[in-house]
């Protein structure tokens, strides 16, 4: 039988916060995600995610967790462009190699920034800087990508081009990706599973499987399984909620 | 283009040309219409005055004294904190608190300095220079330590999860801290310039500052505006200056 490479159970984590009171931020958050393909974790703001990614991670160690891990190398993406400004396209994915048979140009190539290799990033796009740091991570040859929200501030061209790109690239290499995002169309566009998460605390719900055909256009957007996908998020957080969807981008 | 927007693109043009009319209303002021006045002196009698101000005031040295002592020790603090700037990290992450102590800047009037050096080094260049340099790494010691905390924490997750060395780590730190820093040195030279001419005032031998007291003593007023207005333009070429090798090698500030 088919193994998770990352097994999360039982994930929990309480802050204090300014004033002195105990938050539960993430209760009880038990996850497998399996070899190759996207899962997602899809959540309203403020929820937690982005702890979640990090704990994941590597990155965030203060929390009571079991994490049973089949990999060794997690690359993770956070929200805010995170490529150097002060190194060119070049020198910002050859950051953190540790040895020379990486194949960066391969990664430049994958991500469309061939072309772009001298160019800074410091008064680029937030979508050319997004392409840089997935660059970064794949030539580090990792097991698993986390990417959290990176898209929110992209205006929709560029947003639907990183949601080609990203699919293009899921579908490409051999590396398993854990996507967090607040946006149910991004979710289902990007994702071969979707877990669905409420905040206060962050907890899952449900979890989706997306059986929607590997090569994505925009036209499966406007499909009849993609709206009944999208209906069906909603539902399961209106029944297992008790109210409307709130905080959530559509 | 709206005015907003004119200004902007016309910044050093709308400054010269109102330097322009400020000088010719000068000229035409204090040349013609009081020529006799206790606010400022004969523009007539200011040019005159250059001539004195090199030969009298030997203004040459003076003005090499100053300036070499400001500008050296401006860039030897700025390489100073580079050298120790691992060590300098150190402290901030495992003793921040301590830190925060000995920001003495806090409770101490830089000022004081400049008697205590009196006395301990008088016109000596050294103490001179060693009082500059010690302003200089205080101020960037200062800044440093504020932009630590400002790091974009994307920048450190994203190179953890890239599993990269503490070396590899301190350089992401820095280069994020380093323009800000290399800002700070414009503030830094605009207070140094201050404290030295006025450390020379009080030592009276070398530099700037000793002319500044020997005009007093002579009542020589023409003197006095000529070399405000020589380190106002000496300030603002070093300004420009920094700027540009901010924008050509520091030019990544967010």
């Amino acid at each position: 039988m088919n193994q998770p490479i990352l097994k999360l159970e039982n994930i929990s984590k309480v802050y204090t916060d300014s004033v002195g009171y105990k938050i539960h931020l993430l209760e009880n958050i038990s996850i497998d995600i399996f070899k190759k393909g996207c899962s997602t974790i899809l959540a309203p703001k403020g929820s937690g995610k982005s702890s979640l990614l990090k704990i994941i991670s590597n990155l965030d160690k203060e929390t009571s967790a079991t994490i049973e891990k089949s990999v060794s190398r997690i690359a993770y993406i956070p929200s805010s462009p995170s490529s150097f400004p002060w190194m060119n396209v070049n020198d910002n994915i050859e950051f953190g190699l540790e040895n020379n048979n990486s194949d960066v140009s391969g990664s430049i190539e994958l991500v469309g920034l061939k072309g772009y290799e001298d160019h800074y990033s410091h008064n680029k796009s937030e979508g050319f800087r997004f392409r840089i740091a997935l660059a970064r991570a794949l030539a580090n040859s990792p097991e698993v990508i986390v990417i959290d929200e990176p898209f929110t501030n992209l205006n929709s061209t560029t947003r639907q081009e990183i949601y080609f790109l990203m699919r293009k690239v899921i579908v490409e290499t051999k590396v398993t990706f854990v996507f967090g995002t607040a946006n149910i169309t991004e979710a289902i566009f990007l994702s071969d599973e979707i877990f669905l998460m409420k905040k206060k605390p962050g907890e899952i719900i449900d979890k989706i499987k997306i059986d929607l055909p590997i090569d994505r256009q925009n036209k499966l957007l406007e499909s009849k399984e993609f709206i009944e996908y999208r209906n069906s998020i909603e539902d399961i957080y209106q029944n297992k909620l008790g109210r409307l969807l709130y905080n959530f981008s559509v | 283009m709206n005015t907003k927007t004119y200004f902007q693109n016309n910044n050093t043009a709308i400054i010269l040309s109102f330097l322009a009319v400020l000088s010719f209303v000068y000229i035409i002021l204090f040349e013609f219409i009081l020529p006799a006045n206790g606010i400022l002196p004969k523009p007539s009698i200011l040019i005159e005055s250059i001539a004195s101000l090199y030969k009298h005031y030997d203004f040459l040295a003076a003005y090499a004294f100053t300036t070499s002592i400001i500008y050296v020790a401006l860039f030897t603090g700025y390489y100073l904190i580079k050298i120790f700037r691992n060590w300098a990290l150190f402290f901030t992450e495992g003793f921040s608190n301590i830190v925060n102590l000995l920001a003495i800047n806090k409770y101490f009037l830089t000022i004081s300095l400049v008697f205590i050096f009196h006395f301990w080094f008088s016109d000596n260049l050294i103490g001179e220079f060693i009082l500059a340099l010690i302003l200089v790494v205080g101020n960037l010691k200062i800044q440093y330590f504020e932009e630590f905390f400002k790091v974009k924490k994307e920048y450190l997750d994203a190179a953890r999860s890239l599993k990269i060395s503490n070396d590899k780590k301190n350089s992401i730190i820095w280069k994020s801290i380093q323009p800000r820093l290399f800002s700070s040195l414009n503030a830094s030279h605009f207070s140094l310039w201050t404290i030295l001419i006025f450390y020379e005032y009080v030592n009276g031998t070398n530099g700037i500052g000793s002319i500044f007291r020997l005009s007093i003593k002579y009542n020589d007023f023409s003197i006095v505006v000529l070399l405000v207005i020589i380190i106002s333009i000496t300030l603002w070429l070093s300004t420009l200056l920094l700027n540009i090798i901010k924008e050509k090698f520091f030019f990544w500030e967010n």
